[in-house]
């Protein structure tokens, strides 16, 4: 009974907003369409895509404020992906302990590959394309379906412990790096350079 | 040891397809005849060494993991 109060008050919200700034028949034909002219429709001042306009759950004709017309995973920055590899931290804290035993793989060294790998994608594609904005587009579109989990924290806490081993490995980065690296090959045996 | 190569020529093909069809997409193809022969000798040479690379990454994984279980 609560939600439905508050969907009704919410709808009478949304048609107040609308006819603050309606200036066509005393109705906002995005909130209520009862007038079927195009001309009335054209005059009509209620911008949807101005940012300043609240988006309403009840109109069905406002897009949501995260609906893109276009692929969303070629617009994004070309940065975002190092960014990603960047998160990848390790955190070990040993306290008042002693016999303490912690083999760690080298993440750094695996973010660099990955990095490396990502950096010669980029390089095969650029210039073996001649259109520079498909290359790029092709690029992003690789590696936005190659990502996978690059977030990888680990952190390792011990205390008041004695003869303890540890062995922590990033897998996620290996794996992903075995995965660029045949991505990297099958772009140069294309390019006769295997 | 069969199941892992069988893994890894699978794993080939979803690589192969996921290019094609990405420069499908795109209307692109990759132009070899833009690269002369010392560009491809470049590239070759950061392949193989990035192929290392990952070699040894991989090594050191199996490594620890062969070492693991010989502790539990």
């Amino acid at each position: 009974m609560h939600n439905q109060r508050n969907f009704l008050l919410e709808r009478e919200r949304s048609k107040s907003h609308c006819r603050k700034v309606d200036l066509c028949d005393n109705q906002c034909h995005h909130c209520e369409s009862h007038c079927k002219e195009d001309s009335c429709h054209k005059q009509d001042p209620c911008d949807k895509k101005d940012p300043c306009h609240k988006w309403s759950a009840l109109d069905p004709t406002m897009d949501h404020p995260m609906h893109f017309d276009n692929d969303s995973t070629i617009n994004q920055e070309a940065s975002g992906q190092l960014k990603n590899v960047q998160q990848s931290s390790e955190c070990i804290v040993i306290k008042d302990s002693c016999d303490v035993d912690v083999q760690s793989t080298d993440t750094q060294a695996a973010v660099n590959i990955q990095v490396a790998l990502q950096a010669a994608i980029a390089l095969v594609i650029s210039i073996s394309i001649a259109d520079t904005n498909a290359g790029d587009e092709i690029t992003q579109d690789l590696f936005a379906k190659l990502k996978s989990s690059q977030v990888n924290k680990q952190q390792l806490y011990i205390e008041n412990s004695r003869g303890v081993n540890v062995t922590t490995t990033d897998t996620d980065i290996a794996v992903n790096a075995q995965i660029l690296l045949q991505v990297l090959i099958a772009l140069v045996v294309r390019l006769d350079v295997l | 040891m069969s199941n892992n190569n069988g893994f890894e020529n699978f794993s080939t093909q979803i690589i192969d397809m996921l290019v094609d069809t990405t420069l499908k997409k795109h209307g692109a193809k990759l132009d070899a005849e833009k690269l002369d022969s010392q560009d491809k000798e470049r590239i070759r040479n950061l392949v193989e060494s990035l192929k290392q690379s990952v070699d040894d990454l991989t090594r050191v994984r199996k490594e620890e993991g062969n070492q693991e279980k010989e502790k539990g």
